[in-house]
Parts: C-alpha cells; structure tokens; sequence
C-alpha cells in the first residue's frame, strides 16, 4: 500500500510539474501574443480607480470598457467597466467607490439590451477581495465550491495557453504581434488582433432578471442618496446583434427603463442605432469598438452633451 | 460522482485512503464495517444528486430483495411463476413511470388519433432517475438468477444493497451479475498492488477516452448535426463517423474508469468494452460493445424466448425482439426502436447467409470489418438524432452528395480534434488482448512510464472538462 501510494505521489507530481511549467512558459508567451491577463486588468483597474482625480465615471459592460475613452470627455472621467460586468457588478463597484470615499459627480451607466440578461461569475475569482461579502450570496456559492471553481477556471485557462500562443506566432510568420493589448491608466481597455467583418453575428438572450432590475434600481437610489448624477446610455449596436431581438422585447425594455428612470429624472441616450456607427471597420468584432471607433464615438458622445 | 468532474478527483482518494483504512483497523470485522462505509458512499453520492431519488434506488432494492427471498422458499411452481411476474413488475415499475409512460401515453393517443378518437395524452415532467435503467436490470437479473436457481437469495440486506448501489457502476454499469459481484463483496478484501496499478491504468485510459477524445469530438458532431440541414454530404457522414467513435469513446471510457475505480476498491467489474469497431459482423459488434448488457439480454430476453432451440424461423424472431428490447432499454423513443431494429435485422441477415462466420482471408476481414462498421455507424444516426424523420433525413442528405465544403473544427478544437484522431489511432494500433494500449504492458519501465505522463499531459493540455456529462447517464 505504501509503495503503491508512493508511486502515485511520485506520477502526480511529476505531471503536475510538467503541467505547471507547461502553462509557465504559455503564461509568458500569452502575454507577448495576447497581452495582460484578465486578473492583472481587474486589479489595475480597481487600484487606478482610488488612485487617479476624476469627477465622472463610466461603469457597464465590456461595450463600455472597450469602447469609452476618458479622455475624450471634457470632464474628468474615469472607464470602471469591465467584460461581463452587469448591474449587479457595477452596483457593487459604485459602493466600493463611494465606501473609499471617492467622490464622483457624475455616474454614467451603460445599458444594454442583453445586460439584464446576464448573471455572470466568471470575474468572481478577481472580484472576491474587492466586494463585500453580500456580493457573494447572489451567487448561492459556498466558499469550498468557490475555490474549486476557482481552480477549474484557472486550469482551463491554462490550458491550451502554449499551444494557441505558438499557434499565433506561427500564423503570423514567426513573429510576435507588433502591439499587445492593454488597459490605458483611465481605464479604457484596448484591444489588439482582432477585426471586424461585415458577416459578424451574435445570438443574445432577450431577457430581463429580476436580480439585475433590482440591482439596476439600486444603483439608482444609491446615486440619489449620494448626490451623484445618473445618466444612462446605450451604445452603438450592430445590426448582426440587433436582429436577436424581437420588437415586442426592444418595447418592454425601452418601456421598462422609461418607467424606472422616470420617478429619479435622469436622462437616458439611447444611441443603440446611430448610423454613422454602423461601419464595421470602426469595431474588433461584433460588440466591440475598436480604438478608432472608441474615439469617434467617445467624441460624439462628449459632443452630445456639451451641445446640452 | 461523474468520474470526469473535479469532485471524483479529490473525493475519490479520500474515499479510497478511507475505505483501506477502515479495512486495515477493523481486521476481524473489517468487511462488514469496510462495506457499510461503501454503502453509505455510494448512498451519499447518489442522495447528492437527488435525496427523493434514493427512496427508489432503495424501493428497487427492497423489493428484489424480499422476492428473491419469498420465491427461495416457495418450491411450488405455479407459485413461484406468479411471484417472480409480481416481483418483475414491481421492479420495472419505476422505470415504466419514469421513462416509458409518457412514450406510452402519446404512442396510445397517436394510435387513437388515427381511428379518429382524440384523447389527451396528460405528460409527466419527471426528471428519469440517473442509472436507473442500469440498476433496475442489475436487480432485475438478480431477481431472475434466484428463481432459475443460478444462485441463492442473498441474506445479507446490506451485501444486497451494496451490490445494487455500488457507486462506480451504478450510473452507468457495467450491469453485473449477481454471482460476479456478490461473493466479492461477501468477502474479506485486501489491498492488492497489481490491481491497483491496473485500475490506475484504466481510470488514465477511460479518462484519456473521454476528455481528449469522446467531449472533443462531440463539440464538432453537435456543431454539424444542430444544423444539419445547413451542412454538406460530406462534413455529415465526417459528423456520422466522428459521433461513433464519441459514443465509443464516451462509453467504453466511463466503463473503463468504473473497472479502474473498482479494481483500486479491490473489486473486479466485468470488462464492458474491448475494440467494438474492429468486428467482422454485427454479431461480433455486440460481443464487444456494452457486454454486460448483451450478456443481460442473451440471458434473460433471447433464451428464455428460445435462442436458436426452437427452430430457425424462431431464432430470428428472437434475435430481433432481443435487440428492440435493446433498443427500447436504451430510451423511450422510436429512433432507440428503429436503431435496435437495424442491429436485430442486420444479425439475422448476417445468420441467413453465413456472414457471420470466420474468415482467413486479410482483405475480406477488412472488406467485413469496413461493412459492418458502416452499418453500425448508419444505425448511430438514428441513435444521436432525436425522431425518425430527422435520421432519415440526415442519411439522405449524406446520400444526395450535396455541397463540398466539409466544415471542419476550429482553432483549439482543430488542434483537440487532430489529438483525439492521434488517440484512436494509437488504440487501433495498440491492439491487444486487454482493451488497454500494450504499451502499458511493456517490460521497459521508462517506456512505460513515459506513456503514462504523455496520456496525463494530453488529458490536462487537451481535455474538455465543462459541461461534459457521459452520454450513457441519459439512460
């Protein structure tokens, strides 16, 4: 039995070794190819986001993380967005600002058609030291579970990390990518190798939870409480995400925002259909402005409020 | 527990240092303690996933149980038949109610709609039991070997429970005799190395069989067939072909890890899966795929209907009703009929005109092993789609040699796909009288071990670990 349990002590850590320096040496490339991890953008976020001045600041989904530019806006600004971020996150995030003593003037909130839809955890492994523990009870998770998840995501980070990285090197004749991917220091984050294509196309649920329109009224009261003016905005949507859906959906959102907002007075931008931003070559994919299209749009925006 | 989930790999070595323990302290009456800790495992394990559940995993045990031993003492015929109808109904009851009543009820309101009677066919929306079909036969046979006296009731109740709940077969089987499994667990286990290191063997392969290869390949075969209609001849038959080797893959590895995990228990499960695609026949097929189960059916549907005794008219009659019960067992839906017919029909075929006999010759058993491959692969189609018509469909598509792109899987898939293409290989070349590779047979132990660490890295880097349940748990 000894022996036995030896050997598959020995097996396993053998493999665990090579495994661990398998994804060491991805790890390393990945970044040269890919550019930072998603933990590392998380943590820069949240430390720029006590540490810079700003008045206003941008919370929402990875459309606002990607396609916001601070430094477009004649105010000062500062883009807390992140992928996969929806109200419940930015919920959250407003409160850790305003429990750090941030003081903001302006909150501008990104909604988003399939935003109300989303209930996502796959940030939690970042998120975990930076939200307090009511955070976590929406999940219904329990801490071992946690740490299991935790492992499993990363595992499959890892997993075909070296593989992919040698792969885009060899695609791209040898060579590593002229420019990585990053997130600029007021938040923005700017993404490399990839484009858009006029056939881009997405499915996305057309549903509203409760958890996210209870959180979504949160945010509101909690502005109100605060003294922080609340603005909304939707931003461009292309037409090969917009076919996903239905009128009767698009009614019932607009409807339901309208009601909502209507008793705080805050003014909504509903700028989901501007044509000027329907040019695929302003975007990485189907969702995502690409820097260009950021700035463009980041400018229009700044523009439509001034010109208010 | 689903041996590829992250649980089994770190509650299985509690259990495994646990149950060893516990054999070791209590060296007298270590048995009985050893078993009742098992028989809590495998209880807990299946009340994890559903506690009402369990009452029926235990109103399956309880009811072969007490028949076994009521028809033990009844030595009067027409007794005996009345109480083993009893007990076999009994026992199928929840398996009828779960999986087939609504089959029924709507085949029942079809077949009236169609003489003009409309009736309404009010549905249950139960969730089936897991490894019920595997248990409820398990149990089933059990009950039958006692009446044909092949065996004695067992006395034991919690020998009795274990050999019906025993946790790495109970999802998915193997379906064990009584007369394997019982005398096992009715004795004194010792720790056993070269069992274990057999069992790690097969838990790595069964691993390797259905991370790299059986949830890799299935990625690109639920890609092709959610739109089928939208997809060439070509990329169809690729998806056909990739799909029988998924079930493969998928099956005969959770079998091979549930023969590892038993063996590292000290427990030997019979060997379920060995090369099912190298055959020469249909018949050969089915002495190699899912052997408990064919082992079940010849014994307990094909020759209490007669086998060949009864003439060969009868024989083929009996073959065929064999394999729709097969195919019925499998799901309660008319494709699983349809495909268990095509096996029936394909074996009586092969009896007719003497196909099914040995051949020396190395191009005809390769012309047979291609033919009877692409008959079960056909067959499979109807098994992976969800009505007749959809099959059928898919069959004539491949036929009609429509379209030529042949869509094929992409970045990390492409790469995951070319590994699993790289394993089947490596198994087809690997032939040997165990269904594991040979080369974790070989004399060389650097060889040996290289092997293992190349399957483990292969499992890590290329493995699918999300949302990957066994296919065979459906049923």
């Amino acid at each position: 039995m000894k022996k036995f349990i030896l050997k598959v002590l020995i097996f396993l850590v053998i493999s665990i070794a090579l495994f661990c320096g398998y994804a060491y040496l991805g790890g390393i490339l990945a970044r040269r190819i890919y550019g930072m991890p998603v933990a590392e953008q998380i943590d820069i976020s949240f430390s720029n986001a006590l540490n810079r001045n700003y008045n206003t600041v941008f919370l929402g989904n990875s459309r606002v993380y990607h396609g916001i530019n601070p430094e477009k806006f004649s105010d000062n600004a500062y883009n807390f967005a992140h992928d996969n971020d929806s109200f419940n996150q930015c919920y959250y995030k407003l409160k850790y600002l305003i429990d750090n003593n941030i003081k903001v003037n302006s909150l501008f909130l990104g909604v988003d058609y399939f935003e109300f839809g989303i209930f996502s955890s796959t940030r939690n492994y970042c998120y975990d030291k930076y939200f307090e523990d009511e955070y976590k009870l929406d999940y219904n998770s329990n801490l071992f579970k946690e740490h299991i998840d935790n492992y499993q995501r990363i595992f499959f980070n890892h997993q075909f990390i070296l593989i992919k990285s040698l792969l885009k090197i060899i695609t791209n004749k040898g060579r590593f990518p002229d420019s990585n991917s990053y997130i600029k220091p007021n938040g923005q984050y700017i993404m490399y190798g990839s484009k858009g294509s006029p056939k881009d196309e997405v499915t996305r649920n057309s549903l509203m939870l409760p958890i996210q329109k209870e959180y979504f009224k949160r945010i509101l009261t909690l502005c109100r409480n605060n003294d922080i003016k609340c603005v909304l905005f939707m931003m461009p949507v292309r037409d090969g995400e917009m076919k996903s859906y239905t009128n009767d959906y698009i009614n019932e959102f607009s409807q339901w925002i309208a009601s909502t907002i209507k008793p705080y007075n805050i003014k909504y931008y509903d700028m989901s259909q501007l044509d000027e931003f329907k040019d695929y070559t302003l975007y990485d994919d189907i969702t995502h402005f690409n820097e260009r299209g950021a700035n463009l749009f980041s400018s229009y925006f700044n523009e439509l409020l001034m010109a208010e | 527990m689903i041996f590829n989930s992250f649980q089994f790999i770190w509650l299985f070595p509690l259990i495994f240092v646990a149950y060893w323990i516990v054999n070791r302290l209590f060296a007298g009456g270590g048995r009985q303690i050893a078993n009742c800790l098992l028989l809590i495992i495998s209880y807990g394990l299946y009340a994890q996933w559903s506690i009402p559940y369990t009452g029926i995993l235990f109103g399956v045990t309880v009811i072969t149980y007490t028949f076994a031993r009521i028809i033990e003492y009844n030595d009067a015929y027409g007794q005996k038949k009345y109480l083993i109808f009893s007990g076999v109904f009994l026992t199928l009851l929840p398996l009828l109610v779960f999986k087939y009543y609504n089959f029924i009820t709507e085949a029942g309101a079809s077949a009236l709609a169609y003489i003009g009677i409309d009736t309404p066919s009010p549905g249950l929306d139960w969730v089936v039991p897991l490894g019920l079909s595997f248990y409820t036969f398990q149990a089933l046979g059990y009950l039958c070997d006692v009446y044909y006296k092949q065996i004695k009731a067992e006395h034991n109740f919690l020998d009795y429970m274990l050999f019906v709940a025993f946790f790495p077969q109970i999802l998915c089987g193997p379906i064990s005799k009584a007369e394997d499994l019982l005398p096992q667990i009715k004795c004194k286990s010792k720790f056993d190395y070269s069992k274990g290191v057999i069992g790690l063997k097969y838990l790595l392969w069964g691993m390797t069989l259905k991370v790299c290869v059986a949830d890799r390949l299935g990625i690109y075969v639920d890609s092709i067939y959610s739109d089928y209609t939208g997809s060439s001849s070509i990329s169809l038959f690729i998806a056909s072909i990739a799909y029988s080797f998924q079930i493969y893959s998928d099956f005969a590895g959770y079998s091979f890890m549930a023969l590892g995990t038993g063996k590292l228990l000290g427990y030997d499960l019979i060997i379920n899966f060995n090369r099912p695609y190298i055959s020469t026949s249909v018949s050969e097929f089915w002495k190699k795929w899912n052997i408990s189960l064919t082992k079940w059916l010849t014994t307990y549907v094909y020759i209490p209907l007669g086998g060949n005794r009864k003439g060969r008219l009868r024989m083929y009659l009996n073959i065929i009703i064999t394999f729709l019960v097969s195919g019925v067992w499998h799901g309660a839906n008319w494709t699983f009929i349809l495909w268990g017919g095509i096996h029936g029909i394909a074996q009586c075929v092969e009896k007719g005109l003497g196909l099914n006999k040995p051949m020396k010759n190395k191009l005809g058993v390769s012309i047979k092993i291609f033919l009877t491959f692409l008959i079960v692969n056909f067959a499979w189609i109807y098994f992976r789609l969800p009505s007749i018509s959809e099959g059928s469909d898919v069959i004539m598509k491949i036929f009609e040699l429509e379209g030529s792109t042949l869509k094929l899987p992409e970045n990390e898939n492409m790469i995951g796909f070319i590994i699993a293409l790289g394993i089947l290989v490596f198994d087809f070349l690997s032939r040997n009288r165990s269904p594991l590779p040979k080369i974790f047979f070989n004399n060389n132990r650097m060889l040996r071990w290289s092997s293992y660490l190349i399957l483990m890295a292969t499992i890590l880097i290329f493995g699918v670990f999300e949302n990957s349940a066994f296919i065979y748990l459906q049923f």
